[in-house]
């Protein structure tokens, strides 16, 4: 009920009403969440591919070496923008987002990505066989869950 | 109230189009591969053009960066309007005179024209963008112009469903 409480008091806000009573800031805000998850989920893609394909974006040992090498601080930023653009989101109508049946589906979709991730940007430096094969497998698991949180993100609506 | 054109009513009228909007599961798949086309376009081309900004991916040559990314963008502009077009035709009567729908259109054609006039211009030299330093300053302005004209067109295209 953490988050419930925190998306309540959020809406209660200065900048949840401010957000929530103008049409035009409510759709910058949705715009701005679009724009986020599209850059979080290009940056991963791109990384994550050039993981499981090295010759993605560049042959050379140094890529193969370090394939997130750059990728880190967008990923958050643009991880930033959408989570903030988001949380923005649901304190329009916490209740109905709370409880919508894909709500914490999504969340917990979110989480798997994030640590997927995260964990990725780890081992990808190490050249150790065993450490290729983890970040190839995690490179894939993470790039299904963020097409997942994409695509549950949609469907939040039409339930 | 202006007149709805021909068109628009024959469009709208279509037995695909009148299916597509009574249907509860086509409608929803329809704009989620939309939402996704969107995130493949811009996620591709914001990767593309902030790599030519020099703002990611420093240690990769910006040749093989673009390279690389204008085929995912490509097929996210495919999805995008594999989508649109039907989400268009099924709504047709309600949004042909929609304001943010012509802002949009009108966005998109300056971004296309963007992608146009760099691949006519600057980016014949692309293979030769190998660092930094060899990547023209034109190529930079139509990046920057790029970003803004497809975050435009993010913006525009939701804010149809609030007018």
């Amino acid at each position: 009920m953490f988050l419930h409480e925190f998306f309540a008091r959020l809406s209660h806000s200065a900048v949840g009403a401010w957000v929530n009573d103008s049409v035009p800031v409510f759709a910058s805000v949705l715009a701005m969440h679009v724009a986020g998850l599209s850059l979080t989920l290009g940056i991963v893609l791109a990384g994550n591919v050039s993981v499981i394909w090295p010759g993605f974006a560049g042959h050379g040992p140094a890529n193969e070496r370090a394939p997130l090498a750059g990728l880190l601080s967008p990923f958050l930023l643009g991880l930033a923008i959408t989570g903030l653009s988001g949380a923005l989101l649901v304190s329009n109508a916490p209740d109905s987002y709370y409880f919508n049946a894909l709500f914490a589906p999504k969340f917990q979709l979110l989480a798997v990505a994030v640590l997927a991730q995260l964990a990725l940007a780890g081992i990808a430096r190490s050249q150790t066989t065993m450490a290729r094969a983890a970040s190839r497998g995690l490179a894939v698991v993470a790039s299904v869950a963020w097409i997942g949180v994409a695509i549950l993100g949609r469907w939040l609506g039409f339930i | 109230m202006s007149a709805v054109p021909g068109w628009v009513v024959t469009l709208h009228d279509l037995p695909a189009s009148v299916a597509l909007r009574e249907s509860e599961l086509l409608f929803p798949v329809l704009q989620t591969v939309h939402v996704l086309g969107v995130v493949l376009l811009f996620g591709g081309i914001a990767v593309l053009d902030l790599r030519l900004l020099r703002l990611l991916w420093p240690r990769r040559s910006p040749a093989a960066v673009v390279t690389a990314m204008l085929p995912v963008s490509w097929m996210g502009f495919a999805m995008l309007v594999a989508s649109g077009l039907p989400e268009f035709a099924a709504q047709a009567v309600a949004l042909h005179a929609n304001p943010y729908l012509r802002a949009k259109l009108v966005l998109l054609s300056l971004a296309l024209l963007n992608i146009a006039l760099a691949h006519g211009t600057v980016f014949r030299g692309l293979g030769r963008w190998s660092s930094d330093a060899s990547v023209p300053a034109s190529a930079r302005a139509f990046a920057a112009a790029s970003l803004v004209l497809w975050s435009g067109v993010i913006y525009t295209g939701r804010m149809i469903a609030f007018t």
